[in-house]
């Protein structure tokens, strides 16, 4: 505990002024909660809630251990052994991120459903009553949703394996210890903190997802509130079915704090993890090779071909122009960017400077918007945003004489406050993990040697941050580029989106006709993926962390 | 750290910089008209262009869900840039209207045009196109005469043969509305628990579903006509054929696609005249024939496709009922066990 | 009081965590410019929270803290460790992994032009003998050399005070006894006022001026390293610090009897009172005698002498000196001698609270004062 953060100072003042902001909307869901529903939720009782809470479990469970064991298991793949495409592979994996989860859900329901090409070769070669399994079931989204999301436990996975360096590796091998014993009894133990993070990313995103999960006809809480909200027209029901899902987040991030347990630093040396055992030869370099293809294969060259496919078939008909969409989809995508990260990042500082536990609360609370399914943030966000507009052009109405009609109210800076709300989980995240990997000696001694607080950030933390804000804001610009809700309810008139192209051809069950702008979702987005991997991965001299 | 910050303000101003703010749009009332629509199309579609070229006034679009342009309006509440709202279902329209979104409008053309039963009672919507929601078949493996009403699909025979979408569905929601309206909870309920019991295979698009009967995963299937016409222009020897239930009773259930002027209009006279327009027959089958819709206009022949599956009755309840029961529509899915 | 610039003064220092732990306890401690004081003291006992008060890392609930004269903790006062200008040296070394060896030395160094800036950092390095490695970046330094970069990067400034948190306890024993030397003559020739924290009590005793040894937060002795070995204050002292025997006596009018016979004893003890008499191995010497009641147990051997434990029937063990060359088998009966007078402690005080100890260190301001009444009792 030092004496380095101030009572009082502009930190605590940003920070709980932010998390304020942020939170207000979940907030504003929240207070639903005070309206009575008690029929609502004793008819919900009577029927569906214990389906609605099982089937919630079980598909968070799925996704945890699906993508958490592929994600974990391929960066160690990728980070302890050498084979050949290994330096390909460990940008690559990355790659699926860029794919919206409700493409990759579609693009498999169509190829795999009964009436699909796969089925239907298969009943050709085996005869009309061959069934191969239900791709609409539970299995099957947890299947599509774990192919998608385990971008987020490698991810961590990687950077955490990548920093332990060649130290502890090489003592293992030095006491007897296998690869794989390596792995469980050192190499596991050491990222588990790192992967608990990426396998809450992941399900916060399940538990968010409705449109994947709707294609599925799976019923989550998710589900549950739309079917409340508008099947039953009753909002306040729905909003107070929303703080059982913010519930569950908080329940999510509660279990991947116990996996906390104490922050180690590591400073990555020249060698890696690695450079310990020899290259992988023969059958065990053809396996690896074969395993990283495959799910690379599976998860992203598989859409992408039937996108593809599908975007060139005759008939098809496609939009006028592309360009505005593109330009609209990554201008908001990379402003949103730097507003999450820089959001993010104040506020993993007021984590890092406080004790108050107040604040560390309120930086909890504040990622929230992450967990819930975007309409709800999106209509939590535009209750706030229009009564203050209102409130506003009320005033000076009074004043003045003049109405200066909405401000914030669909406009670009409402949207944007939108997508802070849902996404500064993503802003904070990685940064507090790397930050929180910057031993405290640093700032003290650079406090010892004179360095005023603001040159402590900008010379010390700032460059050994870089790769974890660069994750940050990576994941941040696919998910706006990739977001729906927000998008079509808050955006001005005339910012359509490439989303909203895909859910326009999507809703009147035109799948192939959702493809082209689909392509171009993940086109966009792949610059970005490679720029981070990039960033992620190079060996860089100077011995940074690594993450 | 205060770099980052200018920064951050300074793009974000830009941003606002960029954005079209309302004061801007509303500037030209006169010749613009604001449509919020759920209809999904990009770019115009060529009945609001033939609009446009007849009386000189621009229409805007904003596009959304059915849920979030609903939302949308409610939330700008009185300052809403929105004249004219758009939807594809008459529950929405419903809604609306309860939440004081829209206001009536007393007008002969559009009480000429569009029969009363396709309409708000309070004239506070008008439907424009209509679509049924229909007992699809697989004309190789079922023959007419084995179907017969909505209910009849419980039958025993059906079993491990029915598709059906989700009961979140919005057209399922407004079918179950109506027929409540129509024959009462009881009886309702008793019909879904016969569909339930069948197992039935739940797929969430009207298209694959079509596709899985005419592959062979079921035999049956309930849908909206427009889904099939669309199909069978794609592929005409596509062996799916629609059929009428209860044309001895009730009728089948049809729904809207409709619009109504928003209670907060700025340009009320562009947004009527909108409608009226919509509602003349040329404009009629301009919008019902490029989406395969029926015409709520009765002077007016739908597609080809569509008159070759002849007429047919249809319920007698006015298409707000499919709102009016919604609710209770889903808590008796619920309780039927009707995913 | 000591106002020159370099100095640190505690006065009646406490700092708590939460309710029940006391970390420091009303600790008052004075330090000129340019010594070198080493803190040693079992875990726990307060060294590292002291040294991070001082610093400013953390502050102090009562009490008062100067640097050069000027009170920088106390009074409702605090001064920022930013402005405190004291080096500190982790014990991690916490050296800036993006940076050269030269951009960590040269980071202290403000207000200064490129040009002097070069100049200082090139002198640290000749200090600290790291010149060839100013673009070395940490993960490709040794230990020692890292070490001596954290101590470059303290000096640099040319900060008067330099706090050291157990700097060599990362190196491995050789490289530690052959850094000890050097860390004090770098020390010195900076002219730097150093406060070294170690648990290694040999490092303490040979690297300072003065030794200061603490037990839970409050000071048990602070003296020359003479003072601490041969006249420890208390039992808890003589066990730290270099090893000790214990044998009870009784004090007689012509001194104390123990079973080694009567030792010289001070005369502030009463006739009859039962003493504990420390006794260092050195200050015991051992002879063959068939007739003794001691028997030698054990010989240890280590080069320079050998230790020996010699078994008394009544269970006392001690531990001598005893001459390399001399071959002493095991259960050889021997005599063990007292040499000179030892120190001797009122018998059943403990390791801790001595209420009857008199003048504890605590009470004393400045450098060696007396630390029993009457003055040292014991020569070597």
């Amino acid at each position: 505990m030092t004496s380095l953060a101030r009572p009082a100072s502009a930190w605590h003042i940003s920070a709980w002024l932010l998390a304020g902001l942020v939170s207000a909307p979940i907030a504003a869901v929240a207070l639903n909660l005070l309206l009575p529903r008690g029929d609502v939720w004793r008819h919900l009782a009577d029927t569906i809630l214990w389906e609605l809470t099982w089937n919630t479990a079980w598909l968070l469970a799925g996704v945890a251990v699906v993508s958490g064991t592929l994600g974990t298991a391929l960066a160690w793949l990728v980070v302890a052994h050498r084979f050949p495409g290994r330096r390909f592979f460990e940008w690559a994996l990355m790659l699926p991120l860029a794919i919206p989860a409700y493409v990759m859900g579609f693009v498999f329901v169509a190829l795999l459903e009964y009436a699909g090409p796969v089925q239907t070769t298969l009943r050709a070669a085996f005869g009309e009553t061959f069934r191969l399994f239900d791709v609409r079931s539970g299995w099957g989204l947890v299947g599509v949703l774990s192919l998608v999301l385990y971008p987020y436990p490698y991810l961590m996975a990687r950077s955490a394996f990548a920093s332990l360096g060649s130290a502890p590796v090489e003592a293992a091998r030095g006491l007897g210890l296998s690869p794989r014993q390596t792995f469980w009894r050192v190499a596991l133990p050491l990222a588990r903190p790192a992967i608990a993070v990426g396998v809450a990313l992941a399900l916060m995103e399940a538990l968010a997802d409705f449109g994947t999960v709707s294609l599925f006809d799976y019923r989550t809480y998710t589900v549950a509130i739309y079917r409340v909200w508008f099947g039953m027209f009753d909002r306040v029901a729905a909003g107070q079915l929303a703080v059982v899902l913010l519930l569950w987040a908080l329940a999510l991030l509660a279990l991947e704090r116990t996996q906390r347990g104490r922050r180690r630093y590591a400073q990555a040396h020249g060698r890696t993890a690695a450079d310990v055992w020899p290259r992988l030869a023969g059958t065990r370099a053809l396996a690896a090779t074969a395993c990283c293809t495959t799910v690379l294969g599976v998860a992203f060259v598989l859409p992408l071909a039937t996108l593809g496919w599908w975007a060139v078939t005759p008939g098809v008909t496609h939009p006028a122009s592309f360009r505005p969409l593109i330009m609209n989809s990554v201008v908001l995508a990379s402003v949103a960017a730097v507003l999450c990260v820089s959001a993010g990042l104040l506020l993993a500082y007021a984590r890092r400077r406080t004790h108050s536990k107040g604040l560390r609360f309120a930086t909890e609370i504040a990622g929230l918007g992450y967990a819930l399914p975007g309409s709800v943030v999106a209509v939590g966000v535009l209750a706030i945003l229009a009564g203050t507009d209102r409130a506003l052009a009320d005033l000076v109405l009074r004043i003045s004489g003049y109405d200066i009609g909405l401000l914030a109210t669909g406009t670009g800076l409402g949207l944007l406050f939108a997508y802070l709300v849902r996404f500064i989980a993503l802003g904070f995240h990685p940064t507090e993990a790397g930050l929180s990997s910057i031993p405290r000696s640093i700032d003290e001694c650079a406090a010892s040697l004179g360095t005023t607080p603001g040159r402590v950030v900008r010379e010390l933390h700032l460059p050994l941050l870089r790769a974890s804000l660069a994750a940050a804001g990576l994941l941040v610009f696919l998910d706006v580029m990739k977001e729906l809700p927000a998008t079509m309810l808050i955006r001005p008139m005339g910012w359509d989106t490439l989303a909203i192209a895909v859910w326009q051809m999507t809703s009147e069950s035109l799948w192939r006709e959702a493809a082209l702008p689909a392509l171009t979702i993940v086109a966009a987005g792949l610059p970005a993926v490679i720029c981070l991997t990039w960033l992620g991965t190079s060996r860089r001299t100077s011995g940074e962390t690594a993450s | 750290m205060r770099r980052c910050v200018v920064a951050c303000v300074g793009l974000i101003g830009a941003v606002m910089f960029l954005m079209d703010s309302a004061p801007a749009a509303r500037s030209q009332e006169a010749r613009t008209l604001t449509v919020y629509s759920s209809r999904a199309h990009y770019g115009a579609e060529p009945v609001f262009e033939a609009f446009t070229k007849k009386t000189g006034v621009d229409i805007k679009f904003f596009n959304g869900n059915n849920n979030e342009v609903f939302e949308r309006l409610r939330n700008e509440g009185a300052r809403t840039s929105a004249d004219v709202l758009l939807t594809v279902d008459a529950g929405n329209l419903w809604n609306a209207a309860r939440e004081g979104l829209l206001s009536p409008v007393q007008s002969k053309i559009l009480t000429a045009n569009i029969p009363a039963h396709l309409r708000d009672p309070e004239n506070r919507w008008f439907g424009l196109a209509v679509r049924a929601r229909t007992i699809m078949y697989s004309t190789a493996r079922v023959k007419p005469d084995e179907l017969s009403t909505y209910a009849a699909l419980g039958d025993p025979k059906w079993k491990g043969r029915l598709c059906l979408r989700t009961s979140s569905n919005t057209y399922n929601q407004s079918l179950l509305g109506s027929l409540i309206k129509q024959e009462g909870e009881p009886a309702v309920e008793k019909m879904v628990r016969g569909w339930v019991a069948n197992n039935p295979t739940y797929i969430n698009g009207d298209t694959q579903i079509l596709e899985a009967i005419a592959a062979g995963q079921c035999d049956v299937g309930i849908t909206n006509t427009y889904y099939l016409a669309r199909l069978l222009q794609k592929t005409p020897d596509l062996k799916v054929a629609p059929f009428w239930p209860d044309q001895q009773g009730h009728g089948v259930h049809v729904n809207v696609s409709g619009a109504g002027v928003s209670a907060h209009a700025k340009n009320r006279e562009g947004a009527i005249a909108l409608i009226e327009f919509l509602s003349t027959p040329e404009a009629q089958s301009t919008l019902a024939g490029a989406s395969f819709e029926y015409p709520a206009n009765p002077a007016v022949e739908p597609h080809a496709i569509l008159k070759n599956w002849g007429t047919f009755t249809t319920q007698a309840v006015g298409v707000a009922a499919a709102g009016e029961f919604q609710a209770a529509a889903v808590k008796l899915a619920d309780r039927a066990g009707y995913r | 009081m000591n106002h020159a610039e370099g100095s640190v003064e505690l006065q009646g220092v406490v700092k708590r965590y939460g309710r029940t732990v006391v970390a420091v306890h009303n600790l008052s401690l004075a330090v000129t410019p340019g010594e070198i004081v080493t803190v040693v003291g079992p875990s726990g006992c307060g060294k590292t929270t002291m040294l991070r008060l001082i610093a400013g890392f953390e502050r102090a609930d009562a009490g008062r803290i100067s640097i050069s004269g000027a009170v920088v903790d106390g009074g409702g006062r605090v001064v920022p460790p930013e402005e405190r200008r004291v080096g500190f040296v982790f014990q991690d070394y916490a050296l800036f992994p993006h940076l050269t060896v030269g951009a960590n030395v040269a980071f202290g160094l403000r207000g200064v032009g490129a040009k002097a800036r070069a100049e200082r950092v090139s002198t640290m390095l000749r200090l600290c003998a790291l010149e060839g490695l100013d673009g070395r970046y940490p993960h490709e330094l040794s230990g020692g050399q890292q070490q001596r970069t954290a101590l470059a990067r303290a000096l640099a400034p040319g900060n008067g005070v330099v706090l050291l948190d157990e700097p060599l306890s990362n190196l491995d024993a050789a490289l530690r006894r052959s850094v000890r030397g050097q860390l004090r003559d770098m020390l010195k020739q900076a002219g730097a006022t150093a406060l070294i924290v170690t648990h290694d009590q040999e490092e303490a005793l040979e690297i300072a001026d003065r030794v200061l040894v603490l037990q839970n937060g409050r000071v048990e002795q602070i003296g020359t390293p003479h003072e601490i070995y041969a006249t420890p204050a208390s039992p808890f002292v003589a066990r730290f610090i270099g090893e000790s025997n214990v044998v009870p006596g009784v004090v007689q009018c012509d001194g104390a009897a123990t079973e080694l016979g009567v030792v010289c004893c001070p005369p502030c003890f009463k006739t009859g009172c039962a003493v504990d008499v420390l006794l260092r191995p050195s200050q015991l010497c051992l002879e063959p005698d068939d007739c003794a009641a001691g028997v030698l147990v054990t010989r240890a051997y280590a080069g320079t002498h050998a230790t020996a434990l010699i078994r008394y029937p009544s269970g006392l063990e001690l531990r001598c000196a005893s001459d390399a060359a001399l071959a002493l088998a095991p259960g050889t009966r021997v005599n063990v001698r007292v040499q000179g007078c030892p120190t001797l402690v009122v018998a059943g005080t403990g390791a801790s609270e001595s209420a009857s100890l008199p003048a504890r260190a605590a009470d004393a301001v400045g450098a060696s004062a007396p630390l029993l009444p009457g003055g040292a009792y014991t020569r070597v």
